[in-house]
């Protein structure tokens, strides 16, 4: 009887660890990614010219979980068929620019 | 006494002057990104990924940008595909391939630690060089010249293609019969100077994956699921995914998966 309550309460303890831990790993996906807005406004931060397009969609690079923004626009007096395509990485998780392609 | 005053007046305004012709010197650093280095000048590799139509345009770069006084580049043996044009660590590769009606000749990507450049590419796109009017030598050059200068930390002298040439291939300008927009000019090593006057206490030059490590292994596209290699576990609810490339000698890249929606 004693060593039936001692098992209950193990498996009590051990459920409630989990759900703490459960509970502290959910909290920390939701708040840990920052924001496609936050995302687009470091981006824009990183071109001279005033974008016709953005767009701002999930992807890695390399293992990193990236914030991948592409930004379009046209420059004064641009060749027919050119445009300037700028598109910056930005780790999902801490905000910092992982890398940045211009033309 | 009136004729003191003013002397004072002209040799304030000679300082103001002499002052702003130095700031202005340089401007065109690309957002102050550089490689870190503990001594000038340094030797950057460069992996020639590039066509036999490209390969003189990238040795006349190499040649063009190692002028500096910072910093020289190397031409090496490219690691990469040129479709896909992976960075290695440490250098920069370039590659030349058609990639597309992008709206770009060239491309160029660093990426980057704090202010530190750790690796580059740059992609030249036959998609357009293959055609009037940009298949001519100019063109090619010019392209070739700027997107190292890029990689190198600097941005463009000028974004209008309808001024006047600066004559250096920083420049927005059509580089047809103007053989100077095809090569850097004296501005641009003064502002590499003012990018590279500091030193670091690491370095990112050359910086490599350990010794004795397969080059496969960062040659991994993770945007491409197929070179993830087996799937060795996975969440009953079907959202965690581990996969793994063994390259044998306990050399393993082990890709985790967490998908938005379950598969």
């Amino acid at each position: 009887m004693r060593r039936r309550r001692a098992v209950i309460r193990a498996v009590l303890a051990g459920a409630l660890l989990a759900g703490t831990v459960c509970a502290a790993c959910a909290n920390r996906t939701s708040t840990s990614e920052i924001s496609r807005e936050h995302a687009i406004e470091i981006a824009r931060r990183e071109v001279s010219f005033q974008p016709d397009s953005i767009e701002a969609i999930r992807a890695t690079s390399g293992a990193t979980p990236v914030w991948r923004v592409t930004l379009r626009g046209r420059l004064p007096n641009q060749p027919p068929g050119l445009f300037e395509t700028v598109v910056v990485e930005i780790d999902r998780r801490s905000g910092e620019i992982v890398s940045i392609a211009r033309p | 006494m009136r004729r003191h005053v003013f002397v004072r007046l002209l040799a304030v305004v000679s300082v103001v002057v002499l002052g702003w012709s130095a700031v202005v010197v340089a401007h065109h650093s690309w957002g102050g990104y550089h490689w870190a280095r503990t001594a000038n000048p340094f030797t950057l590799k460069a992996g020639d990924n590039v066509s036999s139509v490209w390969d003189g345009h990238l040795d006349v770069a190499i040649s063009d940008w190692s002028q500096s006084s910072v910093l020289d580049l190397t031409e090496v043996a490219g690691r990469t595909r040129p479709r896909n044009c992976r960075p290695t660590a440490g250098q920069i590769e370039v590659c030349s391939n058609r990639y597309g009606k992008t709206g770009w000749l060239g491309v160029a990507q660093i990426w980057i630690t704090g202010s530190h450049i750790t690796q580059g590419t740059v992609k030249v796109n036959d998609t357009y060089h293959n055609n009037p009017p940009y298949n001519t030598s100019a063109w090619r050059q010019f392209v070739m010249c700027q997107e190292i200068g890029h990689t190198l930390g600097l941005a463009h002298q000028d974004e209008d293609f309808g001024n006047a040439n600066l004559g250096t291939c920083m420049d927005y300008g059509d580089p047809t019969g103007d053989s100077a927009q095809e090569h850097p000019n004296a501005h641009d090593f003064d502002q590499l100077e003012l990018i590279y006057a500091h030193l670091d206490s690491t370095t990112t030059v050359g910086a490599q994956l350990p010794s004795g490590t397969p080059p496969a292994m960062g040659q991994i596209d993770f945007d491409t699921p197929g070179q993830w290699g087996r799937l060795v576990r996975a969440s009953r609810d079907g959202r965690l995914h581990e996969y793994e490339v063994d390259f044998g000698r306990g050399h393993k890249v082990v890709t985790r998966v967490f998908w938005a929606d379950a598969q």
